[in-house]
């Protein structure tokens, strides 16, 4: 007596389709899973077992044989726990098989016969679409964030009992519906405000210029200077999620494991500060079973890198690939998989080892070759990808009493908004997102220079030394400083103010 | 013709004379006196020996050098590393050096323009020396009195250190009066190596000096030396901030040895780098807290400079608004463009434009982690 049923193993970002086939034959009794199952796959025996006896179904006395198809793909997790109870009973007589292959199903089994979440059914609802299937049982945990991929209906179950009386059209499940626009404009929080910032008028607007642009932010300061306030606040000026970029989000959280049941939908950017002492894998993603890193769980939102010389060399160099490509390719002995990770860098950094060098407030005590060998723990290659970086000072007393009214995020995030429209409107639909992700082509093609703009250009190349790769930086920012002043070409004004977002290409950067 | 001849057979001397001592690993004084390297170096082995006061095993050396080294290649190989020779006696060698007690037989020098060289050799000159580990203060101060002092035409003599001797370099370099490096190995080593943009600067702009030939590395002797050098060259020299066993002290000996002016920029009584300043002051050295009263102590007239130095520059008349507004508001110090900004009441963006305008024009300088300084 042979059964079988759709499932989906999720590798990576993408979810493949799998073949639950249960064949009972003669023997003495056994139960046996083939087909690359990991220990929570073999595991899911037991929990079967015990899931359909105190559902009130019979356990069949024979010798089982599940097959999990293709039989060379590795499946891991304990989602196929569902599947494998029902295969089983459809092969045993206790399911009527006539809907059981319109549907495919996913989720772990609790000893009672509950159903309870598993990880990346986002990916799973895409997967079933895609086969064509009517539809897709889930956990009910999951059932909101599966909704969201649209033309499937997603049947959440909370029993073993309940999928088979669904089955066998004894009970009516209606799909499981969700309202994306309203989980996006619930999101207002309030949150961290940058009218909290006190002066720290160059850093406030570099601040802005890089979220109108996207561009990666260095803020090299004293401690207590603020560089952490300003970047907690980052998110609270960038641009609104659009849907699309809502849900390629939540997928990725989806897989990581990392949604809420009452948040299904990541519907603000991410903001990610992981430790310095975080690994390269974790920074990265990867490990025995591949799973996002914080590049990834940061994509279309910030990374935030707190004192950056103290990670390890190691960690810093894996985050080169993944701003270039705007993607993290993972490849291990058991599987290669790609994650989009296509995230803002903002990084902080104290000038030197003792953090006070130009402070106001305390003398520096540093040598300088310690201060070269200090900056020098940042790679060149990663200092490249930085656009814009800024020097935020520590103020004294007296500045922050006298620091007079400060805009708030409201304001700010408006002109962002804006220059992002313009932006927009600029890549249309070739999938660029914003200024900073134009490849050089893009940049001569857009980055319109005026006369007077030229010669400034010219004149900065020559008396302060700047490189050809500044040179291709500084362009992409001067056009989002243009996009801001709603300008149709760069003036020299904008290009100046990219510029002096330059201080580490100038001489005396690397303590010379 | 005869003074002709008799310079070339110096010069070879001198280039001889100085091979041999760098040569030989450890600092032999040559007791120049009234001698020209000339007169030296035709001293028998035995007599050149007694006189350097080598110690006999050592003697062999001197004999063996003296049979191989060829003059002629070696100026063949200096002319290819554009390394000039300036021998003791030749009319070129700097008065106030070839007076000292033990002047160094050849100098080797590196410049890329013979303008500035001639420049340098020519105007009055100033030591300014002090700590490799400077701080905020002394690094300031020595921006304010180095950029002061030449912009009234001295050149600033330095030992192209970290710290202080670098500053002292840079905000003098590209002045009127230039500045000279004074190095303790060859004049083609880039020592500390995190001075390479600066050494290349200094080639360019201004004059790297050394007793040394080309290709002689850096020996923990040979900058005592080389602080010989530095106190020979000027007229006074002006220490700021410097340890109790600092280098920058002995460079001061030297020069109160030569019966010249030491003067040394007062420090934070809180300072360890205090020490040395202090205890000059207090054995007599002047105080120089300004680039003015440095140059009237030495009887440089700059009475109408100083003038133009006490009321801050007009501000070029092709500046715009802005432009205008904040280089008013620039000084020697260094200041973050945020406080710039607020001081000239122009707000954020605008500010950065027009400070990298500024710049552009070489009307202001960006020190990183410090802030916009003229």
């Amino acid at each position: 007596m042979l059964a079988s049923l759709h499932s989906h193993a999720v590798q990576g970002m993408e979810a493949c389709p799998v073949q639950v086939e249960t064949d009972l034959g003669w023997g003495l009794p056994a139960f046996s899973i083939v087909g690359l199952p990991d220990a929570a796959v073999r595991e899911s025996k037991e929990r079967v077992r015990a899931g359909m006896a105190n559902s009130g179904f019979e356990f069949p006395l024979r010798r089982i044989t599940v097959n999990l198809a293709p039989a060379d793909v590795r499946k891991e997790g304990p989602s196929f726990d569902l599947p494998i109870a029902l295969s089983l009973l459809a092969a045993s007589g206790q399911l009527k098989t006539g809907r059981l292959q319109l549907y495919s199903a996913a989720g772990e089994l609790s000893l009672d016969g509950a159903v309870r979440r598993i990880d990346g059914a986002l990916s799973i609802a895409e997967g079933a679409r895609r086969a064509g299937h009517t539809g897709v049982l889930l956990p009910a945990d999951n059932a909101g964030e599966a909704a969201l991929v649209e033309g499937i209906e997603v049947i959440a179950v909370e029993t073993l009992k309940q999928a088979v009386d669904f089955l066998e059209d004894e009970l009516t499940l209606s799909p499981t519906r969700v309202d994306t626009a309203a989980m996006l404009a619930g999101s207002d929080e309030v949150g961290l405000d940058l009218a909290d910032v006190k002066g720290q008028q160059h850093a406030r607007r570099a601040l802005e210029v890089c979220a109108a642009g996207g561009h990666n932010l260095l803020m090299i300061g004293p401690p207590g200077s603020g560089k952490t306030m300003l970047a907690r606040r980052l998110p609270s000026i960038l641009p609104p999620l659009d849907i699309r970029e809502a849900v390629e989000i939540t997928r990725i959280y989806s897989v990581a494991g990392l949604l809420r049941s009452e948040r299904s939908l990541i519907s603000r950017r991410p903001f990610r500060a992981p430790h310095h002492t975080i690994s390269h894998v974790g920074l990265a993603g990867g490990g025995g079973k591949p799973r996002p890193g914080e590049v990834s769980l940061s994509h279309l939102g910030v990374l935030f890198l707190d004192e950056l010389p103290e990670f390890s060399r190691l960690a810093l160099e894996t985050l080169r690939q993944p701003m270039e490509d705007g993607s993290v390719a993972i490849s291990r002995a058991l599987a290669r998989v790609t994650y989009p990770a296509s995230f803002m860098l903002v990084a902080s950094m104290n000038p030197c080892p003792c953090g006070h060098l130009g402070d106001s407030r305390r003398e520096c005590i540093c040598l300088p070759h310690k201060v070269a060998s200090y900056r020098g723990r940042v790679s060149g290659p990663l200092m490249d990808r930085i656009d814009v970086a800024v020097e935020v000072p520590g103020l004294d007393r007296d500045e922050m009493l006298k620091a007079g009214p400060r805009e708030a995020s409201h304001q700010v995030a408006a002109r962002v908004a804006g220059a992002r429209v313009r932006q927009t409107a600029r890549f249309g639909e070739r999938g660029v997102y914003c200024n900073a992700r134009m490849d050089s082509g893009e940049a001569e093609r857009h980055c319109r220079l005026q006369p007077a703009a030229l010669k400034l250009l010219e004149g900065a190349i020559d008396r302060l030394g700047l490189s050809a790769r500044a040179h291709h930086r500084i362009l992409k920012v001067a056009l989002t400083i243009a996009d801001l002043d709603d300008a149709d070409s760069i003036e020299p004004a904008h290009l100046a103010e990219a510029i002096s977002y330059r201080s580490i290409d100038r001489k005396g950067w690397d303590g010379n | 013709m005869e003074t002709e001849a008799r310079n070339a057979v110096n010069r070879i001397a001198a280039l001889s004379l100085a091979f041999f001592l760098a040569q030989y690993n450890w600092p032999l004084r040559v007791p120049t006196g009234e001698m020209t390297p000339s007169r030296i170096w035709s001293h028998s082995n035995r007599e050149l020996a007694q006189l350097l006061k080598m110690p006999s095993q050592a003697f062999s050396q001197l004999v063996e050098f003296r049979r191989q080294f060829s003059p002629s290649a070696a100026l063949r190989n200096l002319e290819q590393k554009g390394v000039l020779l300036i021998a003791l006696g030749d009319p070129d060698y700097p008065d106030s050096l070839a007076q000292i007690h033990d002047p160094p037989p050849a100098l080797f020098l590196r410049a890329n323009q013979p303008a500035r060289l001639n420049l340098c050799m020519q105007r009055p000159r100033v030591a300014v020396v002090g700590s490799r580990a400077a701080t905020k203060y002394g690094l300031d101060a020595t921006r304010e009195i180095a950029r002061g002092l030449a912009r009234q035409g001295v050149c600033v003599v330095s030992g192209m250190a970290l710290g202080i001797d670098a500053a002292a370099h840079r905000a003098a370099i590209t002045e009127p009066g230039g500045s000279i490096a004074v190095l303790g190995c060859g004049p083609d080593i880039i020592y500390p190596r995190g001075n390479r943009r600066l050494y290349r600067d200094l080639c360019e702009h201004g004059l790297v000096i050394s007793e040394y030939p080309p290709g002689t590395s850096p020996m923990p002797w040979r900058f005592p030396a080389r602080n010989r050098i530095m106190s020979g060259l000027s007229q006074a020299v002006i220490v700021i901030e410097a340890g109790h066993k600092s280098g920058a002290l002995i460079t001061a000996d030297f020069c109160l040895e030569e019966g010249r002016e030491v003067m040394a920029v007062p420090g934070s009584i809180f300072s360890e780098l205090s020490a040395g300043p202090h205890q000059l002051i207090r054995n007599g050295a002047g105080i120089a807290a300004s680039a003015g009263e440095v140059l009237e102590i030495l009887g440089i007239d700059n009475d109408a400079q100083l003038e133009l130095e006490m009321n801050p520059t007009a501000a070029p008349s092709n500046l715009t608004g802005d432009e205008k507004k904040l280089y008013m508001a620039l000084d020697a110090r260094p200041c973050h463009q945020d406080v710039l900004a607020s001081k000239a009441g122009v707000d954020g963006a605008r500010a950065a434009t027009a400070l990298v305008a500024l710049e552009i024009l070489g009307l202001a300088r960006l020190e990183p982690s410090r802030g916009y300084c003229r």
